[in-house]
């Protein structure tokens, strides 16, 4: 359906923002770019919308080299981080823009027009103009919008980010909702790596203008193959460790700021010197309270003791911020849902060796 | 209670609105009460209708108005459409953009009657623009230019002179126009024309009615442009005006003209501000 091909983008002072990126999306795919600010994902969406002209690199549709090809005449239709509802224009005139300039039957234009009212429920609204909705409101005016011009793609521009945290969620649902019913391909960029984890089939985590690693949700979050996205996705405990030999088959003795541990992996670290990586909800506490994360199937290895020098409840889980055992400069965050330390005293919990990851190699 | 409130509200309006009124209210009432008979410098004061109907009996008059109202429309509509495009390359920066955008709004710094000599300098029998032809081979011998019948000197001097005026109003509005939405447009099929029609034109509406509307009135009201390069043939209504009270002491006279020209300015204003709402809605439909 998409396929970005080795696609850069260097703007006119001299800024590269792309480098050499490549995507490809099914129909029916639900992939998200997701990055900090600044990583060029909506310059890469800008591209396949026909905004941005690559300076290398092939974007395709449906087989069909589009590269050259203006937005007006590409099969894809953007929902805007800012909604850009046509501020003089109804509801009803904005929704029907698309079909109009593509000249469609007025039949079932208005068909068109009124199947999207009901589905994202705004047929009371139809003839207000944008700036008497919501911010939620207008989001899925700026959605039936797209969707009225039937488009193969939907390219979403950080849709959510300008609405509250429970509407986020709710406008969430029905994006993933209408893209399931409507079956179009979704290219959909945020820096919320919930968002990205909750919605996608598919994540590219990007850095600096190149895609830093992709793959299934799941498998970004459980196997982050550098610090970055280990960092950017979820929290992370991100710790530089010495591998000091094989510990029987796939597993490790690395000496860590936490001590030396057991890592079990499939891999096998890229260099003697690397990061190694394990998220606050896989630690297992020592004195037998559940963590909250169903891992309670602790071996016992991995035994680390570490003051606490905050606690922050959190509702659900209550996060403890420890001192490394061997560096103190160096925090670890363990989170447990049924314990009741405190800041001063010693907690002690073990990291299972399965969910220690090994990372990139520590640069010199 | 709600009396002492109105009082309140009106005092506290007093020193704005009423010094709008008295300004405002005191030409409409001397204009109006002279050409009615009132305030005569010379003679006997008294009400009477026979200054309107004298003027309005007489051709001077309506061509005069015709004139005024020709010259403000052409001028005003013109201005506004070279501003567009110009509004539209300074909209975003580009290196140049500022120095660009202050050279296209220095003739706002040139006094009217400096351009009007500066013009007919050039166009004058022997003139620059002449002997430049002539030196070019262009044409064999100089072209009379000057104060042509047409009025199309005078246009040309109220576009150069009103032009960066509707520039400075349009920029600022075509700027406030996000990329998002011209993008949003454009990724919904809309070609640059569709774009301008549907997008640009209805939301700059207000500024380009404001730049109409203004220019109309300076444009009608226009003496020394008229005076300089305008035809010889036919008065503009300000130029009857003093020309009534300087050479016949009109004064009564020239208030007929005086109050007409007000309403030329209100009425004619009003009519092409509303007209250009309807045309830009039209052009949204189609």
């Amino acid at each position: 359906m998409l396929r970005v091909d080795g696609v850069t983008k260097t703007f006119e002072d001299g800024f590269r923002a792309l480098k050499g990126v490549s995507l490809n999306a099914g129909r029916g795919d639900f992939v998200t770019l997701l990055g900090p600010s600044g990583c060029g994902k909506t310059t890469l969406l800008k591209v396949v919308a026909g905004f941005l002209t690559p300076t290398e690199g092939t974007v395709s549709i449906d087989g069909t080299d589009v590269t050259r090809e203006p937005p007006e005449r590409r099969d894809t239709a953007m929902c805007f981080q800012s909604y850009a509802l046509f501020p003089h224009m109804t509801v009803a005139q904005n929704i029907e823009f698309g079909p109009r300039q593509n000249r469609v039957a007025k039949d079932e234009r208005l068909a068109r027009l009124n199947a999207l009212l009901t589905q994202v429920d705004l047929e009371a609204h139809q003839h207000k103009l944008p700036n008497a909705l919501s911010g939620g409101q207008q989001q899925r005016v700026a959605l039936a919008r797209a969707l009225a011009m039937r488009p193969g793609i939907v390219l979403f521009d950080e849709p959510l980010s300008n609405l509250d945290a429970k509407l986020r969620d709710q406008v969430r649902i029905e994006i993933r909702a209408l893209q399931r019913e409507h079956g179009f391909t979704a290219i959909y960029v945020t820096h919320d790596q919930a968002e990205a984890l909750a919605m996608s089939d598919h994540v590219l985590v990007m850095r600096e203008g190149a895609v830093e690693q992709e793959g299934a949700p799941e498998e970004i979050y459980t196997a982050p193959r550098t610090s970055f996205v280990a960092d950017f996705i979820g929290a992370a405990n991100l710790l530089t460790g010495t591998v000091l030999g094989e510990d029987g088959p796939g597993r490790w003795q690395v000496r860590t700021e936490m001590g030396t541990v057991k890592v079990a992996s499939d891999e096998p670290p890229v260099a003697s010197s690397v990061h190694v990586s394990w998220r606050p909800e896989d630690a297992v506490l020592a004195n037998g309270s559940a963590n909250g994360s169903g891992n309670g199937s602790g071996t016992g290895e991995n035994l680390i003791q570490a003051p606490i020098v905050a606690r922050v409840y959190q509702g659900s889980f209550t996060e403890y911020v420890l001192d490394a055992p061997e560096r103190p400069a160096v925090s670890l965050r363990v989170h447990a849902t049924q314990f009741g330390a405190r800041e001063g005293e010693t907690l002690a919990f073990h990291v299972p060796p399965d969910r220690l990851r090994f990372l990139e190699q520590v640069a010199s | 209670m709600r009396l002492r409130r109105a009082g309140l509200i009106l005092l506290l309006l007093l020193p704005g609105l009423g010094l709008i009124l008295v300004l405002i209210g005191s030409v409409i009432v001397m204009a109006f009460g002279q050409s009615v008979g009132y305030f005569a410098l010379t003679g006997e004061s008294g009400f009477s209708w026979e200054h309107w109907r004298e003027q309005l009996d007489g051709r001077l008059l309506w061509r005069s108005f015709q004139y005024s109202a020709y010259i403000a429309t052409t001028s005003s509509i013109l201005s506004v459409l070279l501003a567009y495009p110009i509004a539209m390359w300074l909209r975003r920066p580009f290196r140049g953009s500022l120095f660009a955008g202050a050279l296209l709004k220095a003739p706002l710094l040139v006094p009217g009657l400096v351009a009007a000599f500066l013009f007919i300098n050039v166009i004058s029998f022997h003139g620059f623009f002449n002997e430049l032809m002539v030196w070019l081979g262009i044409i064999d011998r100089p072209i009379r230019m000057q104060n042509d019948r047409n009025g199309y000197g005078v246009i040309f001097l109220q576009v150069w002179k009103n032009m960066p005026f509707a520039l400075l109003l349009l920029t600022g509005s075509v700027q406030a126009i996000s990329d998002d939405v011209l993008n949003a447009a454009r990724d919904m099929g809309a070609g640059s024309i569709a774009r301008f029609r549907k997008v640009i034109l209805p939301l700059t509406l207000p500024a380009m009615q404001a730049a109409l509307v203004i220019i109309f009135i300076g444009a009608a009201g226009d003496f020394s442009f008229q005076a300089v390069a305008g035809p010889t043939t036919v008065n503009s209504m300000a130029q009857l005006m003093v020309r009534l009270k300087g050479e016949f002491g009109g004064y009564h006279e020239a208030g007929v003209v005086a109050v007409l020209l007000m309403a030329l300015a209100l009425f004619g204003s009003v009519a092409l501000a509303g007209l250009t709402r309807v045309a830009v809605r039209a052009g949204m439909k189609v």
